[in-house]
């Protein structure tokens, strides 16, 4: 090999070096990530109703009535008898397809309506989220129950209240 | 044997030469950095969480801190700012190399663009233990007419010694 060749040897390898990565850098990737949804939309079908319930004699208190999201009544105590119709309230949520919608509800308060000053609270039973299955129209839509606790001095009347329930994406 | 003589006549050239130049003593200074290894690992991603639309165009902004602005659009769910944690000799200083933006794929169909110019933190100094960490936030712009979907990418970050 001439002196000439190991020459021009060394100039490639230097270019070579001047294009590689600086020593002793170090890389890490990091992940960039939105999920972007249209509006949801919450329509109130039906409202909840407890029926009736005639409270017995005596002294006694604890005792709880009410009615699961899935519509079965608990009027299980010889205190008290449930009669009428009952029903779940109902909601149609609309969204964005696949995307899980959190369900939440607060207690309501259930007014006397003959005497303001009386009321009941009523704890709600509902789904903690729904999983959306169509974007937009027809939506998913989901039932909520509640339960009340009575005792013998609960006043008689017509109690209703308010329930608010909000939805969001998950 | 023509390469051996000329090699003895240049040494007998130096030993001549030597006595013309004595006394005369210049010194410069040496100096190095040693250094260890630089580590560096990702602590957290860049999340803007789920955004609702309609859109016009809006920034939703995560800054370093990990705070989100959205721009008057609702926002639900899990964001925060890219984190990482980096790692070598204390005291050292360390250069970051990040992208200005990063463009996200829709998982059903377009992109979305993310501009992190404004959003970088300054290059660190290792404390004394050799640990620095830093946030690297963006500000995501959708465009009216956005599909639905999950909008994705990666983005490389590097550090090296100053």
């Amino acid at each position: 090999m001439t002196r000439h060749t190991r020459r021009l040897l060394l100039l490639l390898c230097t270019c070579g070096a001047a294009v590689s990565a600086p020593v002793g850098a170090v890389t890490q990737s990091a992940n960039v990530k939105v999920t972007v949804v249209k509006p949801l939309t919450l329509t109130s079908l039906q409202n909840l109703d407890l029926g009736t319930i005639t409270l017995s004699g005596g002294t006694w208190s604890g005792v709880t009535v009410g009615i699961s999201q899935a519509g079965v009544l608990n009027c299980g105590n010889a205190n008290i008898v449930c009669s009428g119709a009952t029903q779940v309230a109902r909601y149609r949520v609309t969204g964005t397809n696949k995307q899980v919608v959190l369900v939440s509800a607060p207690d309501v308060t259930l007014t006397n309506q003959a005497d303001p000053s009386q009321t009941l609270t009523m704890v709600v039973d509902k789904p903690d989220s729904i999983t959306l299955t169509s974007s937009g129209q027809p939506g998913v839509e989901f039932d909520v129950g509640g339960s009340i606790t009575l005792s013998s001095s609960t006043a008689d009347g017509d109690y209703t209240g308010t329930m608010d329930v909000t939805v969001e994406y998950q | 044997m023509k390469k051996l003589l000329i090699s003895a006549g240049a040494l007998a050239a130096l030993a001549l030469s030597t006595p013309a130049f004595a006394a005369n003593t210049a010194s410069a200074n040496a100096t190095v950095n040693i250094v260890s290894p630089l580590s560096l690992t990702k602590t957290a991603d860049l999340n803007f969480g789920t955004v609702v639309g309609p859109f016009a165009g809006q920034v939703v902004h995560v800054d370093g801190t990990g705070a989100r602005d959205c721009a008057g659009l609702t926002c639900s769910g899990t964001f925060g700012a890219a984190a990482f944690t980096v790692t070598g000799t204390p005291d050292q200083n360390v250069v970051l190399t990040i992208p200005d933006s990063v463009t996200l794929s829709g998982s059903v169909s377009g992109t979305l663009d993310v501009d992190m110019s404004t959003d970088k933190p300054v290059d660190p100094t290792l404390d004394g233990t050799g640990n620095a960490s830093f946030a690297i936030g963006g500000k995501l712009t959708i465009p009216a007419g956005t599909v639905d979907g999950v909008y994705s990418n990666t983005f490389d970050v590097t550090a090296n010694y100053l």
